[in-house]
């Protein structure tokens, strides 16, 4: 078993931690709440708490922030690290974690051929831990000062017009529209619906028809809605990533071998240009 | 100033499948190309070439194969790329990788920034820029999504989940380039054809001052792999686009979920 430093933003998420770090875990682990300083001073702060308190494993939130700070920190102590692990787990004195690998089409399990180890845990995890956990909250013990040329200028909100993780419905679109212009037509189907919009990555990221909080995938919204339509989207593993936790899947691709097919409770094999506006058709009568 | 640019050689994640009857992963015959998000890094970095007449240097670790990575980042503007050769089945935990890039960027230095993408899309691990700032003893800002600098300092953007942060510093600095910062140019085939494959020089571990041993030490090895239980109903629908749409109904208004 392992004596754990659990490195959070807050105590929710600190008690979070514990319970995905409860089955490494040899007593209740210690816990550092973020100081809010930069990355490098937090990454700083955490390496040398973790020698002071005689960790052997870090354990942090896959936030983006928490990534970092826990990637600085392995290099500090010259550590392994697992980013966005799902679970952990110790037998005969060797530490594995599970993480998504190729975008979520496949659960690898890796080992950690030494410690000290820096683990992340999927948000997704911590979202679903529940049940009691114990841990003791630790004061930090300063890091060397590297004197870093760097500060915070502005720190604001993002506005958000749209949340897809919280959607019931989502209708989700893909290369298969030609033009921007066309979005219209997959508004008024998901208008009909009562459901939100949503996106595949080129559509974001490369054409940016779209901000980037409609988009679903490993790099965009991991959504879990009930009912989740696909339309001109060829099912890459990084937007199966995104949805593949949906209760119903519907997919419309001209291809009939699209992956997404795969993926996909009903498939239509059509145009979406005709199957879009008969389905508005069909709703509406 | 020197700009130097991290890009990775992967496989081309759209193409990654599961073989329906061993239910193994198919990793094998897929094409190869440069990570994604790196064209965003290599764009940013050929912006400020124009803009304040920097110098960009490229540098991977990567099979043979990689050169057509380095040729499609030349091809965008670049002015040089360096290439750690490795066997095409040797794999590297981000450990390794962030001491092999660390020790390539030293060799080129002076450096006033390092640009990483802000993941790759084959790994998705989110740690090598981070590292390797922390190994160069470098400040680093992650996920850029708005960035201006000039000589001796940046003022970058950096979107998190729920807030935009701005901040500010000198160089020499890491910075971790988001897909949402710009539209990366798309060269050509024949562009990317006419770079010279001359103009890529080749470095290996000895030069570094490292052995091969570093290439046998990971800190963390991937044991194996399952892949996920997928329940779906697969139910294809025929007939016209109005059948069709009007049979997805009933389905849906069955499944409760309209």
């Amino acid at each position: 078993m392992s004596k754990v430093l659990i490195y959070a933003a807050d105590a929710e998420e600190a008690k979070a931690l514990a319970i995905v770090a409860a089955p490494i875990a040899g007593g209740p682990p210690a816990a550092l709440l973020s100081g809010g300083a930069l990355p490098e001073v937090e990454a700083a702060a955490l390496a040398a708490t973790s020698g002071e308190v005689g960790a052997d494993v870090i354990v942090a939130a896959a936030s983006k922030k928490g990534n970092e700070v826990a990637a600085r920190a392995a290099e500090i102590l010259d550590a392994g690290c697992v980013t966005e692990a799902l679970s952990v787990a110790e037998s005969g004195g060797s530490l594995t974690a599970k993480r998504a690998i190729y975008g979520g089409v496949a659960v690898g399990e890796f080992a950690f051929e030494a410690k000290p180890a820096v683990l992340t845990i999927a948000l997704s995890a911590l979202a679903g831990a529940e049940g009691d956990s114990a841990y003791g909250e630790v004061s930090a013990t300063a890091g060397e000062d590297a004197g870093y040329d760097k500060e915070l200028v502005k720190s604001e909100p993002l506005a958000k017009t749209v949340d897809l993780t919280k959607a019931k419905r989502i209708v989700s679109f893909g290369r298969g529209l030609a033009k921007k212009e066309d979005i219209g037509e997959v508004e008024t189907l998901a208008k009909g619906l009562g459901a939100e919009i949503g996106c595949s990555r080129p559509i974001a990221e490369e054409l940016k028809w779209l901000p980037q909080e409609h988009q679903v995938g490993i790099t965009g919204a991991i959504v879990k809605p009930d009912l989740y339509i696909a339309l001109g989207i060829s099912g890459a593993i990084q937007h199966f990533a995104g949805m593949k936790d949906a209760k119903v899947i519907v997919a419309v691709n001209s291809n009939k071998n699209a992956p997404i097919f795969q993926f996909a409770d009903y498939g239509i094999v059509g145009d979406i240009y005709e199957v879009v506006p008969a389905l508005e058709q069909a709703i509406g009568g | 100033m020197h700009i130097v640019v991290c890009v990775k050689h992967v496989v081309d994640s759209t193409e990654i499948h599961v073989d329906k009857k061993t239910n193994e992963l198919v990793l094998r015959g897929l094409s190869t190309k440069i990570n994604d998000y790196d064209k965003n890094a290599v764009e940013e970095a050929v912006k400020l070439k124009k803009e304040l007449g920097a110098t960009v240097s490229l540098v991977t670790i990567g099979p043979r194969d990689a050169q057509k990575t380095l040729k499609e980042a030349l091809a965008m503007g670049a002015d040089d790329a360096y290439l750690l050769q490795i066997s095409p089945r040797q794999q590297l935990d981000t450990a390794q990788a962030s001491l092999i890039l660390s020790k390539m960027i030293e060799k080129l230095e002076p450096v006033d920034l390092v640009l990483c993408g802000e993941v790759s899309e084959d790994g998705y691990n989110s740690q090598t820029g981070a590292r390797i700032a922390e190994r160069l003893h470098l400040p680093h800002v992650s996920y850029v999504t708005k960035l201006s600098a000039q000589d001796g300092g940046y003022v970058a953007e950096s979107t998190l989940e729920d807030t935009a942060e701005t901040l500010k510093g000198a160089t020499p600095a890491l910075l971790t380039i988001s897909s949402a910062i710009n539209v990366p140019r798309l060269p050509t085939a024949i562009q990317i054809m006419k770079v010279r494959t001359s103009r890529i020089k080749n470095v290996k571990l000895a030069d570094l001052g490292l052995d091969d041993s570093v290439l046998e030490t990971p800190k963390v090895k991937m044991l194996g792999y399952e892949i996920p239980e997928q329940e779906r109903k697969n139910i294809m629908i025929d007939g016209t686009a109005s059948e069709a749409a009007a049979s997805l109904v009933k389905y849906l208004q069955e499944e409760k979920v309209m």
